[in-house]
């Protein structure tokens, strides 16, 4: 029989700039996309138990990680940053917070395991930020046995940790615990495969699921970045196309490079594959421009405005028809 | 390894740095600069002078202010340890542990000084050195965990720990006194130990009883205001 109630529970969590955040969550990749001001670091702050909330509840598996080192024990937390990093060296470190989980391993293999061996001797506090970041980013994947695994932007700034590393960790832990993954870049959590939900001005604004364009900003304009030789010609060819709505040819460091504009990106892929064929381009990588936060945040607020005018019309009809 | 264990090597790791040790030795030095001119002034009283004075009256309350002030990382003490207690810890057991090491070294500090100011004003006409030295310790020993329990509470008050300077600040204007508005300051408790001013007429002995209550009840108030 399955435990019924979530992994993770924020109940009507309201600390500056969160209001009255609510999410529930299994174990999973998921993603909260959002930029500090939106409350991201806030969220990995109060998972960890760092901080209380003012109003609310953040509850573990039913146990509050803040005022309950046993629960504070099993979260794995990578915070934005670390105030008052103490004074010893990063093994001495990794050795206490091993010791607070009664995890048996040498702070030495740890930090071997991710391939950060090199910081073992050098200060804790005078590493510089991505270097913290990085160490209690092994920390935090090295836990034996997390309930929960919260991470302020996972794969940016992080030192000397391979990205592909932590990416493959986390997907690991994703099977079984709670992976909640704070993030400003679409591409990461596409990168994870997480469940995203955007976070706007510390309230749930959407939950589109997949980190793709087309679910975060629909109806947006996508970009579509073609490098090569000789593409010129094909800038012009292209243009023929009924799906392009816009295309503009640049020198680039090394060779050329078309930026094209369409609404949709098959028929683009399609379109860039005919002029391809037909002119004498010499393609050398082709990528999409990806989907910024303040994107996403702007189709939410075009998405609300749209519901609340089709209400509003909705509302007009129903009440003209019953006065006629 | 405990939570205690962690806060006091944290503390530890703070007290022993440039910005602890510069201040402790210049506290040394005036201190002994101005006991050794008391004791050409007047030399009966140099030594009760240095102690109420330059000692126990300006150094101690100072040294205690900047050694809880850098155990505590200048802040909060919840947030002193919120590195460790993110990882797991136990935030009283840190608190805790960094709270005794505060008061071992305000007590040592606070010993040092009473004992250079002592032997910088040549003791006291008429009584044994060692005897003085001893009971001198025992004295500075007890204003030192007084004040620096005192300081600790404080810290749990304000942004950053700011209550401190208020107890600073406060202990500075109304410790002096010798009415019950001087009761919950160090510095009358200590005057009183010294021989001085009696608060509310207190016996001498009674200083004694009070500075060890006010630690007590400062040390509950800190593990009262540390969540768990």
């Amino acid at each position: 029989m399955t435990d019924p109630s979530p992994s993770l529970l924020l109940e009507a969590l309201t600390l500056t700039p969160l209001r009255r955040l609510q999410l529930a969550l299994g174990p999973g990749m998921h993603a909260l996309l959002g930029t500090p001001a939106d409350g991201t670091d806030v969220v990995v702050e109060l998972v960890s138990g760092a901080v209380a909330p003012k109003r609310g509840r953040c509850l573990v598996h039913g146990r509050a990680p803040h005022t309950d080192p046993a629960a504070r024990s099993r979260v794995a937390a990578v915070a934005a940053h670390d105030r008052h990093p103490p004074a010893w060296t990063v093994e001495r470190h990794v050795k206490y917070a091993l010791a607070a989980r009664d995890d048996r391993r040498s702070a030495t293999d740890v930090l071997a395991e991710y391939e950060l061996a090199s910081y073992a001797r050098r200060r804790y506090s005078r590493l510089d930020a991505a270097e913290r970041r990085a160490v209690a980013l092994a920390l935090a994947l090295s836990h034996p046995d997390p309930l929960v695994i919260a991470a302020f932007e996972p794969l940016a700034t992080i030192g000397g940790l391979p990205r592909e590393l932590v990416v493959e960790r986390l997907r690991a832990r994703a099977e079984r615990c709670v992976v909640l993954v704070c993030t400003s870049r679409a591409t990461d959590a596409a990168d994870l495969g997480a469940q995203v939900q955007l976070l706007y001005k510390g309230c749930l604004a959407r939950k589109p699921g997949a980190a793709t364009s087309r679910a975060l900003a629909p109806g947006l304009r996508r970009e579509v970045i073609v490098h090569g030789d000789g593409l010129r010609d094909f800038a012009a060819r292209i243009l023929d196309s009924d799906a392009i709505s816009a295309a503009r040819w640049e020198r680039a460091p090394v060779g050329e490079r078309v930026v094209i504009q369409s609404s949709d990106q098959h028929s683009s892929c399609r379109a860039i594959a005919k002029a391809a064929a037909e002119t004498d381009a010499n393609i050398r990588s082709l990528w999409t421009s990806p989907v910024g936060v303040d994107q996403a945040h702007q189709a939410t607020l075009g998405l609300a405005r749209g519901a609340f005018d089709a209400a509003h019309a909705a509302a007009l009809d129903f009440h003209s028809g019953k006065l006629s | 390894m405990s939570s205690f264990t962690c806060g006091m090597a944290l503390a530890s790791r703070r007290l022993m740095t440039p910005q602890v040790a510069v201040p402790w030795l210049a506290a040394i030095a005036s201190v002994a600069a101005i006991a050794f001119a008391e004791r050409y002034r007047d030399a009966a009283t140099a030594a009760t002078n240095s102690l109420a004075g330059v000692a126990l009256g300006l150094c101690v309350p100072l040294m205690c202010y900047w050694l809880t002030r850098a155990a505590m990382a200048g802040t909060h003490p919840t947030e002193a340890v919120a590195a460790m207690a993110r990882v797991g810890m136990h935030r009283r057991g840190l608190v805790s542990g960094v709270l005794l090491m505060t008061t071992v070294a305000g007590m040592v500090t606070s010993a040092v000084l009473a004992v250079t100011a002592v032997l910088s004003a040549g003791g006291t006409p008429g009584i044994s050195l060692f005897k003085e030295l001893g009971i001198v310790i025992g004295m500075a020993g007890l204003v030192g965990w007084s004040y620096a329990c005192v300081f600790a509470a404080a810290s749990t008050v304000g942004k950053n720990g700011g209550g401190r300077r208020w107890v600073l600040l406060l202990d500075w204007l109304l410790g002096t006194g010798a009415t019950a508005i001087a009761l919950p300051w160090p510095r009358a408790h200590a005057r009183n130990l010294l021989g001085l001013d009696a608060v509310v007429g207190m016996p001498q002995w009674a200083a004694g009883v009070a500075l060890a209550m006010l630690a007590a009840v400062a040390t509950a108030w800190v593990t009262f205001r540390t969540p768990a």
